[in-house]
């Protein structure tokens, strides 16, 4: 088990050590995480997570959980948008402020992922 | 290292902490509501119905039009109600869902304390009592299968896990199964809305602190005047010029009767009570014309009931097709028929008229008793509960008497009546409904006047044309007839229930009464005028000053402004002066000639001498050359409808102050603009003179133009239509009208009551020139494109098609199955 976890770090090493391949993998964790969280909430802790860990420090894994969050959030507006709903949208007060604070403060939570290896 | 592994530890407890938090404690429930993509209030947007629904009661399609009114056509009666039902479902459930618990008194449960007293109230009067006493009543009636097939389609929807509207995400509920009792405590709620009135306590109250004198000022059972729907002389008119509103007198409504109960109302009755009453300016305009002087040679009719503007609307529009229905129209949502519209054979429309249907009693009492018919009797008590959403269940005592439901406040030891006992038409079991279907379904004028005979509630001015030439107006619902010691007496004061006063023959409150009994009036004396040649309702006085009707039967209800301009324009019609089309018919619907302002304006301009201010004078120089229009463009409208609301405010209100005291909302025993602006000018009402009293009003006027920055009405009176909860981004957008409370362009910003739906139907075609208006829009998800799509086009006065059978994709196709 030790040993399955070992490789698995040295590949997650390689794959932050390599700028191309830190990229690619940072994309695919954005897509799973988007995927995720049109179906459950807690996507945006899951998304946070995935992108905090691919990234070399855990600053740089903070500021990319909390752009999944906001890339997150800014997809859903557009969705909003293609429904003719984005002006309603921005015009909900609590609930726009609560739903952006989702989408944010999941992703950020998802992020503390990053420190614990 | 033992520093990375503390780190390690405390961020892995924080993550697992702040997730396992999030899913075990209250903040869950905001994450399944509103997060982005997943959350529960996105579940409408983009919503589509389902292709294909299984029907137990046959095949059914619904379609849409382009103003997202459905269209439903069936193979059966049943499979009609039943996709009705799913529909109303689809578009308004939450609507639907609040009405009910209003009038179960179950609104706590999901909203809390705030609306406790509403609960109280509509607990106490126990209308889920009377809605499953006219449920049982029609157990063998034809609607029966038909209610039930409706429900099914409500139910269809509720059950099948479609996504809910975001109110209910808001509060956090999901809807109960509905029942068939469901559909008639709509019935209730209508019937309550357009005629549960308390009058007659304010009436008391008044009189008892300010005299015989006051009260008939301000509440008056007759009114002077030569406009009323039935006795409107048009030979004598026509001799006359227009505008003449010479006097007569109402020899029906009689003057004040008898003692008015030994005891005021305590101020909080009357105040609680007040808040369960229709708002002001609750009525309608109505009016058909013949054949004989339409430009086309067969009749026209109009109809706009002014009921609350509210999003969504009061009203739902719907087309219905089946094997015996072919019908277009306004109903409301809750009801699978339609109320107001059309059909292939003819038209009809309503209007409240004043008619008095509730009456309240207060008796001798002891412990748990009351006196009547010589005995004491227990009250039949029971007790509820009410439950409360965030806060204790409260237990509600529910008393009736034989007379009906008790209904008071807690006593503060004041020598002043906490309680009285009503009896009102709609808390008998009513078969309204029936007379609804009936009436969809009718062929022509026969058919519809035996429809509108078990139209029990409310009493209405129902007017009608169909496409054989015949016109046909007549007042409908059950009206009873007063009696003590056998002797008929008004229904203006509160009955000495104890000593048997005001008795009505054959009433059983949540029971099933005897309506073509002795108690009430026949069909066949209730006013009516068979084939008028012209004829206008506008909730004025109904009856013939001139005839010698025998019973008790209206009070005083709406100012007649709207009704002198209605036949002021019906006549110049009917004289030749403008074609009568249908284009006329909607240019008197929206005419916005105030008769207020005619008549007042002059006497305000009489009154600019005795203002020195030079600003305040300037105001009142606006009104000069005014042709009386409330549009939205005319700074003269923006400054005569603040004023009329000050010049109340002046005339009124310090002398109702100094009566009855803080204890009271003196504005709500105000009298009307009728007998405002037609107060003598020496009367004890104007103290310093009227011509001081219009100074003060106007000087208020200017300040508060001057502190709100409104330059023309428009600036005002905008489309001030909400959403009951109250949210900027679920009201209707504000946009600049005209029209004001006496208008027949109906619109009355500060209560948010006008127009709720316009209709004018010429009888020569086959519906297809029929127009409609509508204030808002038919789908009640703030996500729809239809959420308030027609609302523009409403203020703007204009009109949209409204044929029976409009186009449309099929959105949904009902198939035979399912149980």
């Amino acid at each position: 088990m030790s040993a399955l976890l070992g490789r698995m770090n040295e590949r997650l090493d390689a794959l932050r050590d390599t700028p191309s391949r830190r990229r690619l993998g940072t994309l695919g964790a954005v897509v799973v995480g988007l995927v995720a969280v049109w179906a459950h909430w807690v996507g945006f802790v899951l998304g946070g997570a995935l992108v905090a860990h691919l990234q070399p420090s855990i600053r740089r894994g903070v500021l990319a959980a909390l752009s999944f969050g906001l890339v997150s959030w800014l997809s859903f507006t557009a969705w909003l948008a293609t429904t003719g709903d984005v002006h309603l949208y921005l015009g909900m007060g609590q609930v726009l402020g609560v739903s952006t604070a989702v989408a944010l403060v999941g992703s950020l939570l998802g992020a503390l992922a990053r420190g614990i290896r | 290292m033992e520093r990375e592994t503390t780190r390690r530890a405390v961020l892995g407890s924080v993550l697992a902490l702040g997730v396992g938090g999030a899913f075990a404690t209250e903040a869950r429930t905001y994450l399944d509501r509103f997060a982005p993509g997943s959350g529960q209030v996105w579940d409408t947007v983009r919503d589509d119905l389902p292709d294909t629904i299984e029907s137990p009661y046959g095949t059914a399609t619904l379609s849409y039009d382009d103003d997202g009114v459905p269209r439903v056509e069936a193979e059966t009666e049943q499979a009609l109600t039943f996709a009705v039902g799913y529909a109303q479902a689809a578009d308004r459930l939450f609507q639907m869902d609040v009405q009910r618990r209003q009038m179960r008194g179950e609104l706590s449960e999901v909203v809390g304390e705030a609306t406790l007293a509403s609960d109280r109230f509509h607990v106490q009067m126990d209308f889920a009592g009377a809605a499953e006493a006219s449920w049982n009543r029609l157990e063998d009636s034809h609607i029966h299968p038909l209610l039930t097939a409706y429900v099914d389609g409500i139910n269809h929807f509720v059950r099948d896990d479609r996504p809910l509207a975001i109110e209910f995400d808001l509060l956090g509920y999901e809807p109960d199964p509905w029942e068939p009792t469901d559909v008639l405590l709509a019935e209730k709620q209508i019937g309550w809305t357009l005629s549960g009135r308390f009058r007659t306590l304010r009436r008391a109250t008044v009189r008892a602190a300010m005299g015989d004198e006051v009260a008939d000022t301000l509440y008056p059972s007759r009114r002077e005047h030569d406009v009323g729907v039935l006795g409107h002389d048009r030979l004598e008119r026509l001799a006359k010029s227009p505008g003449d509103g010479s006097t007569a007198s109402d020899t029906n409504s009689r003057g004040p009767s008898g003692a008015a109960g030994s005891q005021p109302p305590h101020p909080d009755l009357v105040a609680w009570l007040s808040t369960f009453e229709s708002p002001k300016g609750i009525g309608s305009n109505s009016w058909v014309v013949s054949g004989e002087y339409t430009a086309s040679g067969s009749p026209i009719l109009a109809n706009d009931p002014h009921l609350s503007l509210r999003a969504p609307p009061t009203w739902y529009e719907m087309s219905l097709s089946g094997p015996e229905t072919t019908v277009r129209g306004v109903t409301f949502p809750g009801v699978p028929f339609v109320v107001i519209g059309e059909n292939e054979a003819g038209a009809w429309g309503f209007t409240n008229p004043g008619t008095d249907v509730i009456d309240f009693y207060e008796y001798e009492t002891r412990d748990g008793e009351y006196r009547y018919d010589g005995e004491w009797r227990a009250f039949d008590t029971e007790e509820r509960t009410v439950a409360v959403a965030g806060g204790e269940d409260r237990m509600v005592e529910v008393r009736k008497t034989v007379h009906g439901p008790v209904i008071g406040v807690e006593s503060d030891a004041d020598d002043l009546r906490t309680e009285v006992a009503i009896a009102w038409t709609g808390l008998a079991a009513t078969r309204t409904l029936e007379a609804i279907v009936d009436l969809n379904r009718s062929g022509g004028l026969g058919e519809a006047l035996a429809a509108v005979r078990s139209f029990d509630l409310p009493p209405q001015n129902f007017v009608y044309a169909d496409r054989a030439g015949n016109t046909h107006y007549r007042v409908v619902g059950k009206v009873p007839i007063r009696r003590t010691d056998g002797e008929q007496v008004p229904g203006d004061r509160v009955f000495d229930g104890s000593a048997g006063e005001g008795t009505w023959a054959g009433y059983t409150p949540y029971g099933v009464t005897d309506w073509e009994g002795e108690g009430f009036i026949p069909f066949e004396k209730m006013p009516h005028a068979d084939q008028p040649g012209y004829l206008g309702t506008a909730n004025q006085r109904v009856l013939d000053p001139a005839s010698d009707y025998p019973y008790y039967f209206e009070r005083p209800y709406a100012a007649p402004f709207r009704a002198i301009r209605l036949w002021n324009r019906l006549d110049s019609g009917v004289r030749g002066e403008e074609p009568i089309d249908p284009d006329f018919m909607r240019d008197v619907q929206t005419d916005t000639y105030d008769e207020r302002a005619a008549r007042f304006v002059p006497v305000m301009l009489e009154a600019r001498r005795a203002i020195s201010d030079a600003g305040v004078r300037s105001l009142l120089d606006d009104l000069e050359g005014w042709n009386y229009r409330m549009d939205r463009d005319s700074r003269a409208a923006l400054v005569f409808d603040l004023f009329m609301r000050h010049y109340a405010d002046v005339v009124f209100g310090s002398r109702l102050d100094d009566a009855l005291g803080d204890r009271r909302d003196v504005t709500e025993y105000y009298g009307d603009d009728w007998t405002l602006i037609g107060l003598d000018p020496d009367s004890g009402w104007f103290p310093d003179g009227r011509a001081a009293a219009i100074a003060d009003a106007i000087a208020r006027t200017t300040r508060e133009i001057d502190e709100e920055g409104w330059e023309t009405y428009g600036d005002f009176n905008v489309t001030a239509i909400d959403h009951p909860f109250d949210r900027s981004w679920l009201n209707y957008p504000r946009y600049p009208t005209d029209g004001s409370v006496a208008t027949l362009n109906n619109f009355r910003k500060r209560e948010s009551v006008g127009s709720s739906w316009r209709m004018v139907c010429p009888m020569d075609e086959d519906g297809s020139a029929s127009r409609g208006a509508f204030p808002g829009g038919n789908d009640g998800s703030v996500f729809s494109e239809h959420y308030a799509d027609q609302l523009r086009a409403w203020a703007d006065a204009e009109y949209k098609p409204i044929p029976l059978a409009p186009d449309g994709d099929v959105a949904v196709r009902f198939t035979e199955g399912g149980e």
